[in-house]
């Protein structure tokens, strides 16, 4: 027993007993006998009768979370784990545990920016939810709306769990008591799960092959590979070029997975997210840009003087939309970038139509026009408003007017 | 400016402590962790490791719990036991009874004289005088407010064979009780 990791004991003090035990049994320990009055139960592994744990029984011993935390020390030894992670996932019900880790420099220090915090959050909740359509719509390669009721009912039970050193990691746990629509052997989160890692195992061996300056080509599009899927991983591209997006997979213990091909961990290169974008593009289905209404925040203004000394160029907006907050590109001239600028200065939404692309992480607006102010273009639609209404009110008079005469 | 030790005295004893502690586990047979911030909050200052084949019961691991302590101020002898005060606190945890853990009190008594806490030679290294152990479980309640003065018999010197001899007590499940 190495008790090298000290566990924090407000964390071990909430172990569940019955959670740890089976968790215990789960991974091979064996119960052996218990110590006087009940208060423990030992248990020890088949490699060596020095692996032993003893498990306290009941939360209302005084020394249970010191006790709790030997159990959790020597668990992790034994699997080569680390305590703290192990500690988290014993917190949970019982789940498959997904990491999203941003591994590059500007992450080493376990720290980020807080929107691309958001980004990978968005892209965790967007990856995850895309394998669970695919689970339940196997055939498509698209998901207009991903609004399927089993997969956002999935979805609703995951939990974020604490994100953990080494890099920056978001850990998500999907509980495997989730209940299905159809009878199956395996729980959906079990599907989920290895069905995200498997689409990710084919991205992963197709992009790392393809060369980046051609078209991406392939035989055999993986199972489960989506658009959607796609592009949350797009929203989760590293911070650095040179860094990588790594995600992993902790299968509960409680079913062993059968299928000895579905990979652990995957890694994606930062340098390999515009291929990953060229796939997204391949699976969805072509479609005609439209023309939409959009709002958002400016974030930033990377104009640069004209040859009239006025600032013009491309502007970063954060735009609200159904899929969550995204980022857009686009080139305004002077006349807008000003109206941007007065509506950075002044922290006001803007308003426009244009149309909305995709590229690599962020989107483009490729054409707009009615670019305003949201706050001037309320001021003008109450003005619009009281305009019609007044007009309709002179026409209703009229009508009044006219009812008895054309009665008449 | 004056020559500024990088260890107060209070250190020196608790380093010294330490190593007593090490030493004699480590002659036991057991390993000997030495706990951080938090379970010092317990009232543990390290964890003895045990792993020992036990009869009637087969191999068996458990651990227990070491606050340590160390004093060159010689202790009074009182009727065969060593008086030692410790603060309420500390008596309060290690009085709690209920527990799984064994919790053991090891108090180093140092000589007065600072030089002569640890000598070495080339034939040893020595840390000055002896500890002794008690265990304060199912110790009476005290209406002191800062300080308790516990009674250690000087029949429980820890020595390797001392601590051995607590084994199969612990691992039985029976307790080590305090007579005040």
């Amino acid at each position: 027993m190495s008790l090298k990791q000290q566990l924090p004991t407000n964390d071990t003090a909430r172990l569940d007993p019955i959670r740890v035990q089976a968790y215990a049994r789960d991974s091979g320990w064996n119960l052996i006998g218990k110590t006087a009055q009940d208060r423990s139960a030992i248990y020890s592994h088949p490699d060596a009768e020095t692996w032993q744990i003893t498990v306290p029984l009941s939360k209302q011993l005084p020394d249970f979370p010191q006790r709790m935390t030997e159990v959790v020390s020597t668990l992790a030894d034994k699997e080569k784990a680390a305590a703290g992670e192990l500690l988290q996932r014993l917190l949970l019900p019982e789940s498959d545990i997904l990491r999203f880790s941003d591994c590059g420099a500007s992450s080493a220090n376990g720290i980020i920016s807080l929107n691309h915090g958001l980004e990978m959050l968005a892209g965790a909740r967007r990856t995850i939810l895309a394998a669970a359509c695919g689970v339940v719509k196997p055939d498509r390669t698209y998901h207009p709306r991903m609004s399927l009721a089993e997969a956002e009912g999935f979805l609703a039970a995951c939990k974020l769990g604490q994100t953990e050193r080494g890099s920056f990691v978001l850990t998500i746990a999907c509980p495997l008591q989730v209940p299905r629509a159809q009878s199956s052997f395996l729980p959906f989160a079990r599907d989920v799960t290895t069905a995200l890692m498997s689409a990710l195992n084919w991205l992963s061996t197709t992009v790392s092959t393809a060369d980046v300056q051609s078209p991406i080509a392939w035989e055999g599009l993986g199972e489960h590979v989506t658009a959607n899927l796609c592009d949350g991983l797009l929203d989760m591209m590293p911070a650095d070029e040179e860094g990588e997006l790594v995600i992993s997979a902790t299968y509960s213990n409680a079913i062993p997975v059968a299928d000895l091909s579905v990979p652990r961990v995957v890694r994606l290169p930062g340098r390999t997210f515009p291929l990953i974008a060229q796939i997204a593009e391949r699976l969805r289905p072509s479609t005609t840009p439209r023309i939409q209404s959009l709002l958002g925040f400016v974030e930033t203004l990377d104009g640069r003087p004209n040859e009239f000394g006025l600032p013009e160029g491309p502007v970063a907006l954060r735009l609200s939309t159904s899929d969550g907050e995204i980022r857009a590109r686009i080139y305004l001239p002077h006349m807008d970038h000003a109206l941007a600028a007065e509506a950075y200065l002044k922290n006001q939404p803007v308003t426009l139509d244009g149309t909305l692309v995709r590229s690599g992480r962020f989107y483009e607006i490729t054409s707009y026009s009615t670019l305003m102010i949201f706050a001037q273009k309320h001021d003008q639609v109450v003005e619009r408003r009281q305009v019609r209404a007044a007009k309709m009110g002179k026409g209703r008079k009229s009508v009044m007017k006219r009812r008895p005469g054309k009665k008449g | 400016m004056g020559l500024t030790l990088p260890l107060s005295s209070n250190d020196v004893e608790s380093e010294l402590s330490y190593a007593y502690l090490h030493a004699i586990a480590a002659a036991a047979d057991c390993g000997c962790t030495v706990a951080g911030r938090i379970p010092d909050g317990m009232g543990v200052d390290a964890w003895i490791h045990v792993g020992d084949h036990f009869p009637a019961l087969g191999y068996r691991k458990f651990t227990i719990e070491v606050q340590l302590k160390a004093t060159a101020t010689p202790m009074t002898l009182v009727r065969n036991r060593f008086a030692y005060s410790i603060p309420i606190e500390q008596y309060d945890k290690l009085r709690m009874t209920g527990g799984e853990s064994t919790t053991l009190l090891v108090v180093l008594q140092l000589p007065a004289l600072r030089a002569a806490w640890c000598r070495s030679s080339p034939r040893s290294l020595a840390i000055q005088q002896a500890a002794y152990w008690l265990s304060l479980y199912g110790a009476p309640d005290s209406p002191n407010t800062t300080t308790q003065t516990v009674y250690i018999p000087k029949s429980n010197r820890f020595t390797p064979e001392g601590l051995k001899a607590l084994f199969p007590t612990i691992v039985g499940g029976g307790k080590i009780h305090y007579v005040p």
